[in-house]
């Protein structure tokens, strides 16, 4: 079954590098640009993994993390966020309840890696 | 916008500084505005650069290990097809060195065909397994010292087929099946299993019958004299256009000429497989 991956970052360019990443006939990608862009396709697709940048622009990152983990409906989805700083963004996971913390520039293979587990750790 | 300000009264005046005053300071605003998107449109390719690298970074890592499988996957398919090819002779006593002295032969021809790397790879894998169908073949048949009647003739004559089967199922030695089900084959169309004739055969089988029949009629003797070389090199002139293939004979006839069939044969100069 195909896997829904919603992605959340401001930078056009990183979106598409994400997009062409992550690209595989197991997974369907979404877009979003911004914080209340990505809570609103979260609605709408139920999406099986998020990646949120921290930096996002309207909702930030951290709290689209919070609300997605506070939500009943969504608090199993899995959260990858990621952060410009390393030292800074292990305090704003915590916060924000995210499974994985991912730093940028972060390594491809290190990332389909991280989505392949915590997507098959859902146990479907 | 008025050069002149002589001839205008003080409000006038003070008009025409209040509106230079708000139009510097919007000026002032656009200009930190664009410095601002500028720094931040400078960091973002700062980030994108990083990216990049990382993804570059990766990719090196990921193609050395390829490389670094692949290497090990063709070293595996070697020494598998050495090992599959060495079963066929540990139960066969009468072939035993025979296999590779076929392949040895049969590698020669192929070179003097000008063939590239990966064809005489396929051609490495087809001579060294062209009798694995053996394996097949009851003991008792294969190990029988005098001849065989009709229906353990019929029998050993399915060996070409079994080995075909076996290497079906394996996508890495399925290049090789043409060398194992034509090899018995004849330019006349009297051999086996499909009694294919003249280029119906591939051009595998057509070079195998003759590297196999050559090592099978030195073999008959004890010793491997020169005269026992050219006698058998006279029979399988003898039989261009009836059991083989006139060009693949031809060409067998230079490289014996050359002195090429004597030196790949001849053990103790150390030719290897992969060298020829």
């Amino acid at each position: 079954m195909t896997k829904k991956i919603l992605i959340a970052d401001d930078s056009e360019a990183l979106r598409t590098l994400l997009h062409a990443t992550l690209r595989d006939p197991r997974y369907e990608i979404i877009q979003a640009s911004g914080g209340v862009q990505a809570l609103a396709l979260r609605e709408m697709h139920k999406p099986d993994l998020v990646i949120l940048d921290e930096t996002i622009p309207g909702i930030g990152g951290v709290e689209v993390c919070r609300m997605i983990k506070r939500s009943p409906a969504s608090s199993n989805t899995p959260v990858i966020l990621m952060t410009q700083n390393e030292a800074a963004g292990q305090s704003l996971v915590q916060e924000a309840g995210a499974d994985v913390h991912i730093t940028k520039p972060f390594s491809p293979l290190g990332l389909l890696g991280t989505v392949e587990r915590l997507l098959s750790s859902k146990g479907d | 916008m008025i050069d002149d300000l002589s001839g205008l009264t003080r409000t006038e005046l003070e008009a025409q500084v209040r509106f230079w005053r708000e139009q510097s300071l919007l000026l002032g605003m656009d200009f930190g505005q664009v410095r601002q998107q500028l720094r931040e449109q400078g960091s973002e390719l700062e980030i994108m650069r990083a990216q990049l690298i990382s993804y570059a970074e990766d990719l090196n890592r990921e193609y050395q290990l390829e490389r670094q499988r692949t290497q090990e996957v063709e070293s595996l398919l070697v020494a598998t097809v050495g090992a599959l090819a060495n079963s066929i002779e540990a139960r066969d006593p009468y072939t035993r060195g025979h296999t590779d002295r076929v392949a040895r032969i049969a590698l020669a021809m192929c070179a003097r065909l000008g063939w590239d790397e990966k064809e005489m790879q396929v051609a490495r894998m087809g001579s060294l397994l062209h009798d694995i169908g053996k394996i097949g073949v009851p003991d008792a048949i294969l190990r029988k010292p005098g001849r065989l009647d009709t229906e353990e003739y019929a029998l050993m004559k399915k060996h070409p087929e079994i080995g075909a089967q076996i290497l079906h199922g394996i996508s890495a030695l399925s290049p090789a099946i043409p060398w194992v089900i034509a090899h018995h084959e004849r330019w006349d169309g009297r051999g086996y299993p499909h009694g294919l004739a003249g280029e119906e055969i591939p051009q595998a089988g057509r070079i195998l019958a003759i590297a196999d029949s050559f090592d099978a009629m030195t073999s008959r003797r004890a010793y491997r004299t020169q005269v026992a070389l050219d006698e058998a090199a006279a029979e399988v002139r003898a039989c261009a256009g009836t059991q083989f293939d006139p060009h693949m004979a031809d060409l067998f006839q230079e490289i014996f000429a050359d002195g090429i069939v004597a030196a790949v044969l001849d053990l103790d100069q150390r030719w290897h497989l992969h060298a020829i």
